[in-house]
């Protein structure tokens, strides 16, 4: 049965939510924000047909509040929510709220979540679908001896995880059984602090992984088509940075066989909409399942421009019950797409957010430059919210082309106020091994040095202070050299090495 | 121990000392004449907004340059040039003059020679030959553009010699004090 959405309430901020509103707007749908008290004057509230003020400053008094967003939608008389990334986009008990409420969830069933959600839940149906998972133990360790027999049997080094865990705690690499029984002491007092909980797994730990994702989108029909993948192994502190598509190290097969899997296993979870599915890949390029995230993904838009799909479009399509228009014959992939989070942190100093007033917001555009953005000029990027200022994805007929452009775009960007991780990126785009495609997840331990980022040119130094003392000269009241009828070279033009 | 070295760091008007990234850079620019950097002559044009968004063109090529007002304070300067930080501290001839000393050095242990940053009048000398100084500490008081400014030992060392009385004129540039560095 086809349930058609006339009017869609956004229950997200920032770029995200800018981008949802756009294709509301390209299908004719009516867009309704939220906000909370300080994104008042945001561009998501600016660009939205309507907003409805959910109060607060923190994500907990506004974005996360379920039961305030789901009476935001009944005010607006909205027939969808679309929950963006993040927030209550893998909540599955706001899933059933919107579908209790009669509303049209732009997602994944509550049980679907559930099913996918949960990691040791998900690894098992991965099992049982028969995609590849890292060798070690689903249920948690009963002993030290139980770990020491499993560990000897995968092989070392070996990886404690905590089964409650998250963001590296209880977390121990483990190079061979002399440091087990410490190690193992270790990561269940960490993880018992933590969580509350001190059951551990073990499994291989996976040396020089690269992280790849497969794109899927399915509907309530059977049907079930992969996007092709995204290479995500641009990594800093655990979260990526920069996505590409296709992946240097992915061939045809590979890519059908990661494919399969994945379909395979959406299938078996009986799960509708898009979704994504993680891989950790070893250095001998064999895949293994990580996870599944239930949800649109920061990345999506690399896979949008070598598909030629609207994600979002087709996530509302889905939604309303409608049928695929394509299947998996008729995917067609072209040339490369990479994309660049720009993140209000400084890469100078670990990568730490930074927060301040936007002075300046210049963003790149030109031939086969996107730009994603929810800030802008006036905007306080404040320490309440994802530090994500907006992507910039290029896209090229190859790999290098697709490199030469975003370098080109990511010197038209100007932003003053914050730092940013623009210059990282740039100099991501210009390191030797990333050219060459041969990088994994330790890439910024292993290669970004800070003290690059602001190495100059001799010629750069000088143009620099000249144009610091002409400024000061200029502010106490001397005049500025004129500027007679002159040929000069590109402003831009420099900048390349 | 080095030759004793003699340092020209000593600015004239609309002459400033710029140190960006550690990098010392001369840069003179006389109203309506020509521009030098490190004291050859160059084409320079700036252009910003009045955001501090632009470019400067030096010597037929141009380079883009973010100056946000909020990042002078004083001495201190920051500047993106194609995109990368350049940041250090901007000096003239007066607050060179504050600074109490010459800039420009030369290898921590060289000889150092204090040197009129501006024509003024020597008011008083403060120490004697053979006197260890420690860093921080007043060498000579010089009455300059009607104010009298304490020229301080940029380092802890031992007055070597002193080349002028109190009492007597000096221009710009003219050596005062050589001070030995302990090394």
């Amino acid at each position: 049965m086809v349930r058609s959405i006339h009017s869609l309430l956004v229950a997200n901020r920032g770029e995200i939510a800018c981008r949802v509103i756009r294709t509301c707007r390209d299908m004719g749908i009516e867009s309704v924000a939220v906000c909370s008290d300080v994104d008042r004057a945001s561009r998501h509230v600016q660009m939205a047909d309507r907003v409805v003020a959910l109060g607060g400053a923190t994500p907990a008094e506004s974005y996360l509040r379920q039961e305030k967003i789901i009476e935001a939608a009944r005010h607006a008389g909205v027939d969808a929510i679309h929950p963006g990334y993040g927030f209550l986009s893998e909540n599955p008990s706001f899933a059933q709220a919107v579908t209790e409420a009669d509303l049209t969830f732009i997602g994944p069933s509550a049980e679907a979540i559930r099913a996918m959600g949960d990691k040791t839940a998900a690894r098992k149906r991965a099992q049982a679908a028969g995609v590849p998972t890292v060798p070690g133990t689903i249920e948690p360790l009963l002993s030290d001896d139980e770990a020491r027999t499993i560990a000897e049997h995968i092989g070392y080094p070996v990886l404690l995880k905590a089964a409650a865990g998250g963001g590296g705690k209880g977390m121990r690499i483990v190079n061979g059984p002399d440091a087990l029984t410490s190690a193992l002491r270790g990561a269940r007092s960490e993880a018992k602090s933590a969580f509350g909980d001190d059951r551990i797994y073990v499994e291989k730990y996976v040396q020089r992984p690269r992280h790849i994702e497969m794109q899927i989108i399915s509907d309530g029909h059977g049907n079930v088509v992969f996007l092709g993948e995204r290479e995500c192994s641009i990594q800093r502190r655990h979260q990526k940075v920069m996505e590409e598509t296709p992946s240097p190290i992915v061939t045809a097969d590979m890519r059908a066989a990661m494919g399969e899997a994945a379909v395979a296993l959406v299938k078996s979870a009986g799960y509708v909409n898009a979704g994504t599915i993680e891989f950790i890949v070893d250095a001998d390029r064999r895949f293994y399942f990580l996870e599944m995230n239930t949800r649109l993904q920061v990345e999506h838009p690399v896979t949008e421009m070598v598909t030629g799909l609207d994600l979002v479009r087709e996530q509302i399509r889905v939604a309303e019950g409608r049928p695929l228009s394509f299947g998996q014959d008729q995917v067609v992939r072209r040339g490369h797409a990479i994309e660049c989070r720009i993140c209000a942190e400084d890469p100078a100093n670990n990568f730490f957010p930074s927060t301040g007033r936007l002075r300046i917001v210049e963003w790149p555009s030109g031939p086969f430059i996107r730009v994603d953005s929810g800030v802008q000029a006036g905007d306080e990027v404040s320490v309440f919210y994802d530090p994500l200022l907006a992507k910039v994805i290029a896209w090229g007929a190859d790999r290098s082309e697709a490199i030469e452009r975003m370098d080109r775009a990511l010197g038209e960007l100007v932003i003053a106020g914050v730092r940013t991780t623009a210059p990282f990126c740039r100099s991501v785009l210009r390191d030797e091994q990333f050219v060459a495609g041969e990088f994994d997840t330790h890439f910024v331990a292993d290669r970004f040095r800070p003290a690059d980022l602001d190495r100059l040119q001799e010629s750069e130094v000088l143009a620099a202070a000249v144009a610091v003392a002409l400024h000061r000269r200029s502010g106490s009241g001397g005049p500025l050299p004129t500027r007679e009828i002159t040929s000069s070279s590109s402003r831009w033009g420099s900048q390349r090495r | 121990m080095g030759q004793p070295t003699t340092v020209t760091a000593s600015l004239r008007p609309h002459e400033y000392l710029v140190t960006l990234n550690g990098v010392q850079v001369r840069v003179y620019c006389p109203p309506n004449g020509k521009i030098e950097v490190d004291g050859r002559e160059v084409q320079a044009i700036l252009d910003l907004s009045a955001m501090g968004n632009g470019s400067v063109e030096l010597d037929g090529k141009r380079y883009h340059i973010m100056l946000d007002p909020v990042d002078q304070k004083g001495r201190e300067c920051t500047v993106l040039v194609n995109g990368r930080r350049a940041s250090g501290t901007l000096d003239d001839q007066r607050s060179l003059l504050r600074q109490g000393m010459d800039h420009a050095q030369g290898p921590d242990t060289a000889p150092l020679t204090v040197k009129a940053p501006m024509p003024g009048l020597v008011i008083k000398i403060l120490v004697q030959p053979g006197q260890e100084v420690p860093r921080g500490e007043g060498l000579l008081i010089l009455e300059a553009m009607k104010m009298e400014n304490e020229m301080k030992a940029d380092r802890t060392g031992v007055v070597d010699s002193i080349m002028v009385a109190e009492g007597s004129a000096v221009e710009m540039g003219q050596p005062l004090i050589r001070i030995r560095f302990l090394g």
